[in-house]
């Protein structure tokens, strides 16, 4: 059983009704990892973006870039 | 819960609770609409995202550690050290859907009646505190835009609204708290608590991460860098002043006997009262009339300051709100109301004059309309409330500036540094340094050329396809900047 709840009538004893009990500790701990590599994740996601808007800029000219609002399909197009 | 009083009283508390939380959704919304409508254009996309991230970070890092953070802070560092709270780690069964019965984390601070109240009110009391969490997250969001990295802004937001803020409310916004303790400090709504500290921390991050491009002239003249949808911003707003009804809402406790065990223990006949979060007496009748009529004071006063400015004169509301919220418990509506309107001509003022002396951009006016009418609410609080008890359960002549009734008395100098204390010491300092880290990681500011070019549309695309784009004066400043000039 996934968890210690066998019947509804007595719930003046009834604790906890969640399903598998006493692994608090193991789904914070997962948890906690998952945040951190979120943010791994996204430091690297969003640094890759910018380096890669960075290219573009350079490779048409900023005055381009502004002229077509930063628009990769847009400057790939004209230059 | 068999006794019907007691379990009335707890599923109403509980209930109570939950509506508070709905009714604070709305802040966080109109947090997301008015930068929306502040941003340029080309922001708008990373703005809103931004933004919408304090939401999921805030609240597991709540999870975590901020929650028990409130609960194990109190003392620490002035009265002792911290405070077991077994109900407030993550891995609590409390922290989970629990039905109060069958304890198997008995400890000293955690007895049969205790788990049959945090079964039930555990969550939604979590709820409320971290809706407060993310509007201080969310103050700092509004005075970086267009500018600073997501990445940045995440960390710095999961720094304050699940660290710095809650330690502050441990502190200075609980009953038990050493500052309420030992300074008398009081702040019923939380004008330091939440809105000093935020402003403040904002002020510590836009030292670092400096003014947008193209915001200050080259001979330092500030520029109005145009918003993209004014009325978004005033709808925003809005949604704001509504969702600041639960705030005030959720900063009671609303049912106690104030004569019973959980209060003053004297034996007397039941008096059932709401609280504030010090457990001393108010009304939601009280804050309403105060609500309003500071929300009022504050309005007029942004009208005239700013001329009639749609932006100014909501954000003047707004302001005067947070400037009387520290006394708000207490005040005459009248007192209320002047307060406000004080409040919002020192934010004001402020504001301008430290964006020309130190050419500070904040975009939205946060620390102003957050921190600056935050501190000066709390430090008028201590002079209008001087002499009020603090608290009901203080040891006799505890409080280092007078005592009153055998607790600390509410006085000008614990509010004061009550307000430094929260504005510079956990608001500014911590944020300058973490922000000084991520500016030498290069996470904090986006590359000049994505600044000029729009943080959007490089990845996101326009936000608006359908509509053509129209220049104003700031797109030829964004061209001269791009050729080095301007």
């Amino acid at each position: 059983m996934s968890t210690n709840v066998e019947s509804w009538g007595d719930l003046a004893n009834t604790g906890a009704i969640y399903p598998f009990p006493g692994i608090e500790w193991i789904l914070v701990l997962v948890a906690v990892l998952i945040w951190l590599a979120w943010h791994c994740w996204q430091i690297r996601s969003e640094n890759a973006e910018y380096d890669a808007a960075l290219r573009h800029y350079r490779e048409v000219g900023l005055d381009k870039a502004l002229d077509h609002r930063g628009n990769h399909d847009a400057m790939v197009e004209k230059h | 819960m068999s006794d019907g009083l007691d379990s009335l009283v707890v599923i109403f508390t509980e209930f109570y609770y939950w509506v508070t939380v709905v009714f604070m959704f709305l802040i966080h919304v109109g947090f997301c609409v008015y930068e929306v409508g502040a941003s340029r254009r080309k922001n708008i996309q990373h703005t809103l995202m931004k933004n919408t991230l304090v939401i999921p970070l805030v609240t597991i890092t709540f999870f975590f550690f901020g929650w028990w953070i409130y609960f194990a802070f109190p003392a620490f560092p002035l009265m002792g050290g911290f405070i077991d709270a077994p109900h407030a780690v993550p891995w609590s069964e409390l922290m989970g859907t629990h039905m109060g019965g069958a304890i198997t984390v008995q400890t000293e601070s955690l007895n049969a009646a205790d788990h049959g109240w945090w079964a039930r009110i555990n969550g939604v009391f979590w709820a409320a505190f971290l809706l407060f969490s993310w509007t201080t997250a969310s103050i700092i969001s509004g005075a970086v835009i267009e500018r600073v990295k997501t990445q940045a802004f995440v960390i710095i937001a999961v720094l304050v609204g699940s660290c710095t803020w809650i330690i502050d409310a441990a502190w200075g916004w609980s009953w038990n708290g050493w500052m309420v303790q030992l300074w008398g400090f009081h702040d019923a709504y939380a004008s330091s608590v939440v809105h000093g500290i935020a402003g403040g921390s904002a002020l510590g991050v836009l030292c670092v991460l400096g003014p947008r491009l193209g915001k200050f002239a080259a001979d330092g003249t500030p520029r109005d860098i145009p918003q993209n949808n004014p009325w978004f911003v005033t709808v925003g707003l809005f949604l704001i002043y509504t969702g600041f009804w639960g705030f005030y809402a959720a900063c009671n406790i609303p049912i106690i006997d104030f004569n019973g065990p959980l209060v003053l223990a004297n034996g007397n006949e039941p008096f059932f009262t709401a609280t504030n979060i010090y457990l001393t007496p108010t009304s939601l009748s009280a804050i309403t009339f105060n609500f309003l009529m500071s929300l009022s004071g504050g309005l007029l006063a942004g009208y005239v300051l700013s001329k009639g400015d749609a932006f100014w004169s909501y954000s003047g509301g707004l302001a005067g709100v947070i400037t009387a919220s520290a006394g708000n418990d207490l005040y005459h509506p009248v007192e209320a109301m002047i307060i406000a309107m004080v409040g919002v001509w020192v934010a004001y003022k402020l504001h301008y004059w430290v964006e020309r002396r130190f050419k500070l951009d904040d975009a939205v006016g946060a620390v102003a309309v957050h921190g600056y009418a935050g501190f000066f609410g709390t430090v008028v609080a201590g002079f209008m409330l001087w002499g009020y008890p603090s608290n009901i359960a203080g040891a006799d002549s505890l409080g280092w500036f007078g005592n009153v009734d055998g607790v600390a008395a509410i006085n000008p100098l614990g509010n004061f540094l009550g307000a430094v204390l929260m504005f510079w010491g956990l608001g500014f300092l911590p944020c300058w340094i973490v922000a000084k880290i991520l500016n030498g990681l290069g996470w904090l500011r986006v590359p000049r050329e994505v600044e000029l070019a729009g943080l959007d549309t490089h990845d996101y695309g326009d936000a608006f396809p359908y509509f053509p784009y129209r220049d104003t004066a700031m797109e030829e400043i964004d061209r001269q900047l791009a050729k080095g000039q301007g």
